[in-house]
């Protein structure tokens, strides 16, 4: 099932801008590898599912693949053939706000080359431009 | 415990907009220099640059103590404590140091190491590393470069908690001894996707007060 909320104050929200740089969430953090964007954007719940799908399926079950995203945006569109007005349109999808440096997915317990085919198959999924991190190092 | 980097370092004025402040800060960037700044031991704090160059060596050879050569002839021996990256962690935008003493007692990171193959993983498990790096405190001249952990008991439901680590003499770890460290799980199921036509989330309302009560 596709990433949503479980409670929300408001069901619609403005589509909105996205603008600057990620300052959260721009390191990898729970695993040893990650799926950084370079571009800003938003992704759909369906594709963060559909990345994850080809993520465990790569990995086979060796590792442990975080999803660093969440979808908390709301799409709204109205339908085809529809005269203008009469307000907005119904919920279409869910969405993640991203920006550039978000770390979309983390990979760890696999080799840097395992994960590297995997990122690959994975950013091959999604809307932004993405490049691969490794954890930063510590001092 | 990893030798000590020796950088050379130019002072600032902290002035605001001489030697400190973002548009300072960026001018020296262009210049292939990274604005940094020591404090610590009740003295004011200095703001300082040094080259990227020397800072790249120091991260290399993963020092945590440092020696700073000012323009004076005065040396500093401080301590990295905190780096700031850009935002896709490929440039260092700042550098902050912490002035120690050698037999001074101090609190720091030090990455966790994972030594030899869990039998787990060939049982079918999934090795999981929750911490990379611990905070321990020891004394300034006696970090350890990193903890060794030996995974090679850890068959599959095993963990290695913060508690069972074998440290350093004088090395103590801080936060919760119950930390899990690292641990084999078994492997997840793969759950299929459903699909949810019509689920949409629950709307909060605000509780309405009645005007009678």
């Amino acid at each position: 099932m596709p990433l949503m909320p479980k409670r929300v104050k408001f069901r619609k929200s403005q589509k909105g801008r996205v603008r600057g740089n990620a300052t959260r969430g721009n390191y990898v953090a729970f695993g040893e590898f990650g799926l950084q964007s370079l571009e800003p954007g938003k992704i759909s719940a369906q594709t963060i599912e559909a990345g994850r799908i080809v993520g465990s399926q790569s990995i086979k079950g060796g590792g442990k693949l975080y999803i660093r995203i969440f979808p908390h945006k709301s799409v709204t569109s109205i339908p085809a053939e529809t005269r203008m007005g009469k307000g907005k349109g119904e919920v279409e999808y869910w969405a993640a706000v991203v920006k550039p440096g978000t770390v979309l997915f983390e990979l760890g317990g696999v080799s840097e080359e395992v994960a590297r085919a995997t990122f690959a198959r994975v950013a091959y999924k999604l809307p932004v431009r993405c490049r691969f991190v490794s954890r930063r190092p510590t001092l | 415990m990893s030798e000590v980097a020796k950088i050379r370092v130019e002072l600032r004025d902290p002035a605001k907009n001489k030697g400190t402040g973002t548009k300072f800060s960026r001018k020296l960037r262009k210049q292939g220099r990274i604005p940094a700044i020591i404090y610590g031991h009740k003295q004011t704090p200095t703001p300082i640059s040094m080259t990227r160059d020397s800072v790249w060596e120091m991260i290399k050879k993963k020092t945590h103590l440092a020696e700073l050569e000012m323009d004076g002839g005065a040396n500093e021996t401080v301590l990295v404590r905190d780096i700031q990256w850009d935002h896709l962690g490929k440039e260092i935008i700042h550098l902050d140091f912490a002035r120690v003493s050698a037999g001074e007692s101090i609190e720091t990171e030090v990455p966790v190491e994972l030594r030899g193959t869990a039998p787990g993983v060939a049982e079918g498990g999934v090795l999981e590393q929750l911490v990379h790096a611990i905070e321990v405190t020891c004394r300034a001249d006696a970090i350890p470069d990193n903890i060794k952990v030996d995974i090679s008991e850890l068959h599959i439901g095993k963990a290695i908690h913060a508690k069972e680590l074998k440290l350093p003499d004088g090395v103590t770890v801080k936060g919760d001894p119950e930390a899990l460290i690292v641990h084999v799980t078994t492997k997840a199921l793969e759950t299929a996707a459903e699909p949810a036509e019509g689920t949409q989330p629950e709307v909060i309302k605000p509780e309405r007060k009645d005007k009678d009560e």
